[in-house]
């Protein structure tokens, strides 16, 4: 059986949101599987394989994370400083989608590696047109590395 | 101190006066001593002439008696010149030449006497010499006593006119002996009533010089003793003021310590007040940030949702579904803007202005570019003349401009041809900046309330707005130091004006308290 591959890690706490990211991602047919993670602890779980996703492997990664940087128990910041200190994890392209717009998080993203910061518009429209936009860039555009760069060796 | 000089000078002359009188009668007193003593030599060289002249007479008497004896006795041979008293006699006689020297009259009297002398003699020699050579012959009474008579009466008148000039000589003598000794008593007298003048004299004007160095001498113990007396009052009175001053510098000092004090306390409370800010700033920054994602969030789901109803089942709805539809949809997007614009507005009072030279042009150009892209602003007419350049910060200003530009374009959106004027003017060391436009305009007796945070002068329904972009613009003009008013009377359109100082320190920065740390 092979493993399931997962086009999005989308890690966001809150349920309206996230369903019209995927609402949004679904009708651009861009992603068939889309695995949403609810708070960073359970983001740090999927892409270390471990707990409930213990067999999962690193050499399965998600083509990108979207990262929301509030979330209970550990925030963005904290998922996002794990995954770009670890080899294994470093290669994944990270963007924050946020509903923040405060400078200090931008700064501090940057700063932390993250590869795209996009602030959620409030409009619909505009917000599904994000989605396109970065769902083609980072899904089709895109070109990723060897699976080897995810091997930490 | 020139007195002090001549009593000194006086002195002086006093001093070689007396030593001069003294010198003097030293002097004649050693001469008159010197005098009387010659007189005195002279005295006894009369008085040994007379004595010779008394042996002489006094050999010629035993001369003449010698010879009458021999005469009576009939022996001529005795009378002969080798006779011991003649001899004796003329030897007198030749002393009383050699003595009477300096005595021509003398002299004279002398030789007389010699002569005569001589020829008695002679004549008794050639007597003698007959009578030998004749026997006894008579020639021996040949003697003649008349003649001898007469000799000895003429050498006796002689010896007497002799004695005579000796006399009169030691008299005359004696006189001047007696009359030296006269002069010596008076010059003595008289230089010692004159040095007892002058001493007296100089004793007087030193006395007198003791009296005034005395008096002057009491004037000044007493003025010494009366400044003393002022010194020692003055002594005290600087004595008072000094512990007034140092009374004064206490009070001063305690003064300072409260000061001090009072400082310190002022700024441990401006410590704690600061500290305070800083937390209330905080809390307010986690306040905006928490406003900027929580409360943006839930407007996101209700626009997302209504809208997906909107698209994917606007069809299957009735009519009035849909226009309530729109409601929640609008009021949606204007709790979007509120939210926005207040973030915004919260944001600026904890940055601090970045001021950097810039052409107002080229920011009224770039607030010109992002107001027009906004759907519906339609043909305006753009009236701009020359800007200056101003430091100011980019960004904040821009901000300026894109809200001052937006709603002149909203506030004309009712007029035909909307016609927007931009421009400035020098005035007193600031910049006056001004945007006209030809729209609705307002009433100025609310002119107030223009620049209030949530302050509207039009329904929502005239014009749409937040009530917070002119709170926006006066709250970044005044970072600047600037000043914003407006004027404009209803329906006539509006005027906004505005301060940049023109001498602005160049890329300063403008601490705030909310300045992040």
């Amino acid at each position: 059986m092979t493993p399931q591959v997962y086009e999005i890690l989308l890690v966001e706490d809150d349920p309206a949101d996230a369903e019209l990211t995927v609402h949004a991602l679904r009708k651009e047919r861009l992603a068939n599987h889309i695995e949403v993670a609810r708070d960073g602890a359970e983001a740090l779980d999927f892409l270390f394989c471990r707990g409930a996703y213990s067999n999962r492997s690193f050499t399965n990664p998600p083509r990108v994370v979207l990262l929301d940087l509030k979330l209970p128990k550990i925030s963005g910041h904290e998922v996002l400083r794990a995954m770009k200190e670890d080899e294994r994890t470093r290669a994944i392209p990270v963007v924050v989608l946020t509903s923040s717009n405060q400078e200090r998080d931008l700064v501090e993203c940057y700063q932390l590696g993250v590869n795209s910061y996009i602030q959620k518009p409030v409009d619909l429209q505009k917000f599904q047109e994000v989605v396109r936009h970065f769902g083609m860039y980072w899904l089709v555009v895109n070109h990723l590395p060897p699976l080897a760069a995810y091997s930490g060796k | 101190m020139n007195k002090a000089l001549r009593f000194r000078r006086k002195l002086a002359w006093t001093w070689a006066g007396v030593a001069l009188v003294l010198l003097a009668v030293f002097y004649l007193a050693v001469r008159g001593g010197g005098e009387s003593i010659a007189l005195e030599g002279w005295v006894a060289h009369t008085q040994e002439v007379l004595g010779v002249i008394g042996d002489a007479r006094l050999e010629r008497a035993r001369l003449v008696n010698r010879w009458l004896t021999n005469q009576l006795a009939r022996n001529g041979a005795g009378t002969g010149g080798s006779d011991a008293d003649s001899d004796k006699l003329r030897e007198d006689v030749a002393r009383l030449h050699t003595l009477t020297a300096d005595n021509p009259a003398q002299q004279r009297l002398i030789a007389e006497v010699q002569g005569v002398f001589g020829k008695e003699l002679t004549s008794l020699d050639g007597a003698s010499s007959q009578s030998s050579a004749g026997g006894t012959t008579r020639s021996a009474n040949s003697v003649p006593w008349a003649k001898t008579a007469e000799t000895t009466a003429r050498l006796l008148a002689l010896f007497d006119h002799l004695e005579a000039n000796e006399r009169e000589l030691l008299a005359s003598r004696s006189r001047a002996v007696q009359a030296n000794a006269r002069v010596t008593r008076i010059v003595v007298v008289f230089a010692g009533l004159l040095t007892f003048l002058i001493l007296g004299t100089a004793g007087y004007f030193i006395q007198r010089e003791i009296l005034n160095r005395g008096r002057i001498e009491t004037g000044l113990r007493k003025a010494q003793e009366l400044l003393g007396v002022k010194y020692e009052d003055q002594r005290q009175e600087l004595g008072h003021a000094m512990d007034d001053l140092h009374g004064h510098i206490r009070a001063r000092q305690q003064a300072e310590g409260e000061i001090r004090l009072l400082n310190t306390e002022l700024e441990d409370r401006v410590e704690k007040r600061t500290k305070e800010l800083q937390e209330a700033n905080h809390e307010l920054e986690a306040f905006s940030y928490s406003v900027s994602h929580d409360l943006r969030a839930p407007l996101r789901h209700m626009d997302g949702f209504s809208r997906i109803l909107q698209q994917e089942y606007g069809t299957q709805l009735p009519q009035e579904a849909r226009h309530y539809l729109d409601r929640v949809r609008s009021a949606t997007t204007h709790m979007s803007n509120l939210v926005e614009d207040l973030l915004q507005f919260s944001r600026l009072g904890r940055q601090s202005p970045q001021l950097c030279r810039v052409a107002l042009r080229n920011l009224v150009e770039e607030a010109q570019a992002e107001t027009l892209s906004a759907p519906g602003n339609r043909d305006i007419e753009w009236r701009i003349s020359d800007l200056p350049e101003v430091e100011v910060d980019t960004n904040l200003f821009r901000q300026v401009w894109v809200n001052l530009l937006s709603n002149a374009i909203k506030f004309s959106k009712n007029q035909s041809k909307a016609v927007i004027e931009i421009g400035s003017r020098e005035e007193e060391g600031e910049t006056i900046l001004f945007i006209r436009d030809n729209g609705a305009g307002f009433d100025p007796r609310f002119a107030d309330k223009l620049f209030g945070v949530f302050q509207r002068l039009h329904r929502q329904d005239e014009f749409e707005g937040t009530g917070i972009g002119l709170a926006t613009v006066q709250r970044i003009i005044k970072k600047h130091g600037g000043r914003v008013w407006a004027e404009s009377q209803p329906g006539q359109g509006a005027t906004f004006y505005f301060t940049v100082p023109t001498a602005v320190p160049r890329c300063k920065t403008h601490e705030t308290i909310g300045a992040r740390a």
